[in-house]
């Protein structure tokens, strides 16, 4: 009991968490009288997982294409297409930080690399300061349910579901958030409908020529995994050497010299996810051995009846978890637990997944610490105070989305 | 996390201590692009070979999982130098940095023990597998490739030691931005 405040208290502190992890680990192992050298041969399944190498890649290739051109690209392809609605400008930057944050894993690169063309864009025709800045925070994380985003392969990881169905389970929940949001916008910004040009097909065919070459992307992924052609780690290599070949060596838009600080960049975030996993591997397993998850099922089934109110119960907790952890070590610190449990009230793992992730979503915006609240006052200089009110909208409709996607499984499971 | 951001170099060591630093950060960055480079290298060629020639190479799986535990350590230990390991953060965003200078020194401290914790038992691990003359691609000593786990925590252990030192000699340092961006 000790040992368990202890540990809280320096995670609170500030210690980083796989240290955290790896410290629960080696005390729950040396309880139990296990050689510690048990905790280090867990770590090592890092070496075991083939689909781990999904995540370097994708990671590497998101990095590699949110320092080309292909973040402008992408925005003016998406005005072409869609300029044209109501409140089109606002629907453009939905949707282009959608498809963004699919590739770079939500997290906070896409409020950076989009953030810098989007703001300035909106503020020009004329939308007010307020909403663009609650736009842009909300549309940071955006699209974290859409293939190949990281987060969605690392549960798949933990949870062991196959990784193609969760790339189809978040798909409609994805899209209900996205058209969701763009209603609020179009009702909202109505007005702004005259600042925007025209739709016209030369402009169409301008944008498409202009990323003819970013294009083929999603369709590599999603082609190539349902094709049956690629496991979900080759799909993440072709893609990876694909944005190289694109951005390096055929556009010149990455400089060579660039590549080591990208190269740093991008693993620096990629090792330390994978160490959290590698030491949570030991921290699992010893869970198990205690029976830690067969106790909390005892406890929660003499508190929570049916499976509506453990839904309440699990959005609830993923809400508060949101607000202080991050969504990589929320996954793999928590989904091990709660996964039995979701189990035993009918809730499947597919969409026990959407659940977690969409409500990790929110937790980007929740104040006090919603970690894209914070990057979008770095970034945009501005008082947290004022992105709180202005994000807040925005926390409300989503919220209301996430409630529906929780509530209402078929949206995830239809394809089951 | 901005991509933009360069890591930092820190100046605070005179002479071999800095020269170290930067040969570190070489080694780090050198490292990473090489394994890098391989893993996209031999995972392509991999998919061509499966699709095109219906041949695998059983080596190149092995390798690639062997370059995501490379990756995954040295990814690591770049995240120590920069300080910027995934972390709740919630103190260090409301304190003043008068009181996060000791609640961070506090948790570098804690890192540095659990990690060396890790190094040591690593250090046993890898003896054992020495010992059971365990192979990797059937020919090579496992061991080699398992020896970054040692180096790797020690290496971490070590970055740490060095935040918590210059939580008590310098005046103010911020991790906060670098954490959030």
């Amino acid at each position: 009991m000790i040992s368990a405040i202890v540990l809280v208290v320096l995670a609170l502190l500030g210690a980083p968490l796989f240290v955290i992890i790896a410290a629960s680990a080696l005390w729950g192992f040396y309880q139990l009288d296990i050689s510690l050298t048990s905790v280090i041969l867990e770590t090592f399944s890092i070496a075991e997982t083939p689909i781990l190498l999904a995540i370097p890649l994708f990671t590497l290739a998101g990095y590699l294409l949110s320092e080309s051109g292909a973040p402008g690209r992408l925005v003016r392809f998406t005005q072409a297409v869609l300029g044209w609605m109501p409140g089109g400008l606002p629907i453009v930057a939905l949707a282009s930080c959608a498809f963004f944050t699919a590739f770079t894993g939500a997290s906070g690169v896409t409020i950076i690399a989009l953030g810098a063309i989007l703001y300035p864009a909106l503020q020009q025709s004329g939308h007010d300061d307020r909403f663009n800045l609650g736009l842009i925070t909300s549309g940071g994380s955006l699209g974290l349910l859409f293939a190949p985003s990281l987060p969605i392969i690392l549960y798949g990881v933990v949870a062991k579901q196959p990784i193609d169905d969760l790339f189809i389970a978040g798909a409609l929940p994805g899209l209900l958030m996205l058209v969701v949001l763009s209603g609020y916008c179009m009702w909202t910004q109505r007005r702004h409908r005259t600042a925007l040009a025209d739709f016209s097909m030369r402009k169409v065919g301008a944008a498409l020529a202009e990323s003819a070459l970013e294009l083929p992307l999603p369709f590599i992924v999603l082609g190539g995994i349902y094709s049956g052609l690629l496991a979900v780690s080759e799909a993440a290599a072709i893609t990876a050497v694909y944005v190289f070949l694109v951005e390096v060596v055929i556009r010149r838009e990455v400089k060579w010299s660039q590549l080591p600080s990208i190269a740093r960049e991008s693993m620096t975030l990629v090792g330390g996810i994978l160490i959290i996993l590698g030491l949570s591997f030991a921290s699992t397993n010893y869970m198990i051995d205690a029976e830690i998850p067969q106790k909390l099922f005892n406890t929660m089934q003499g508190l929570i009846e049916d499976r509506w109110s453990f839904l309440v119960f699990l959005f609830l907790f993923l809400l508060a978890l949101g607000a202080i952890l991050d969504i990589f070590s929320a996954i793999v610190l928590v989904v091990p637990l709660i996964l039995p449990l979701a189990a035993s009230y009918g809730i499947d793992p597919l969409h026990l997944g959407i659940i977690f992730l969409a409500t990790m979503q929110l937790g980007y915006l929740t104040p006090p610490v919603g970690l894209n609240l914070f990057i979008a006052s770095y970034r945009f200089n501005t008082p947290i105070l004022q992105v709180y009110s202005a994000a807040l909208p925005f926390l409300l409709i989503l919220t209301a989305t996430v409630l529906i996607i929780i509530f209402v499984p078929q949206l995830s499971l239809w394809f089951k | 996390m901005s991509a933009d951001q360069q890591p930092t170099v820190t100046e605070d060591h005179p002479g071999l201590l800095s020269r170290l630093e930067r040969i570190g950060l070489f080694a780090e960055n050198a490292l990473l692009m090489t394994i890098l480079a391989s893993m996209l290298g031999i995972a392509v060629w991999q998919v061509a070979g499966r699709n095109f020639f219906s041949s695998g190479f059983i080596w190149a799986d092995e390798y690639l999982r062997l370059a995501v535990l490379w990756v995954a350590l040295i990814g690591s230990i770049a995240a120590a130098r920069d300080h910027r390991h995934l972390r709740i953060d919630l103190l260090s965003r409301i304190l003043p940095p008068k009181v996060t200078r000791w609640t961070d020194f506090i948790a570098d401290c804690a890192t540095v023990v659990v990690c060396g914790i890790l190094a040591w038992y690593s250090l046993v691990f890898v003896l054992e597998s020495h010992e059971y003359e365990d192979l990797a691609f059937d020919m090579l000593p496992l061991w080699w490739f398992q020896a970054i786990l040692p180096v790797g925590f020690l290496l971490i252990s070590y970055r740490y030691l060095i935040w918590a030192v210059r939580r008590l000699t310098k005046s103010h340092i911020a991790t906060t931005a670098e954490t959030i961006v």
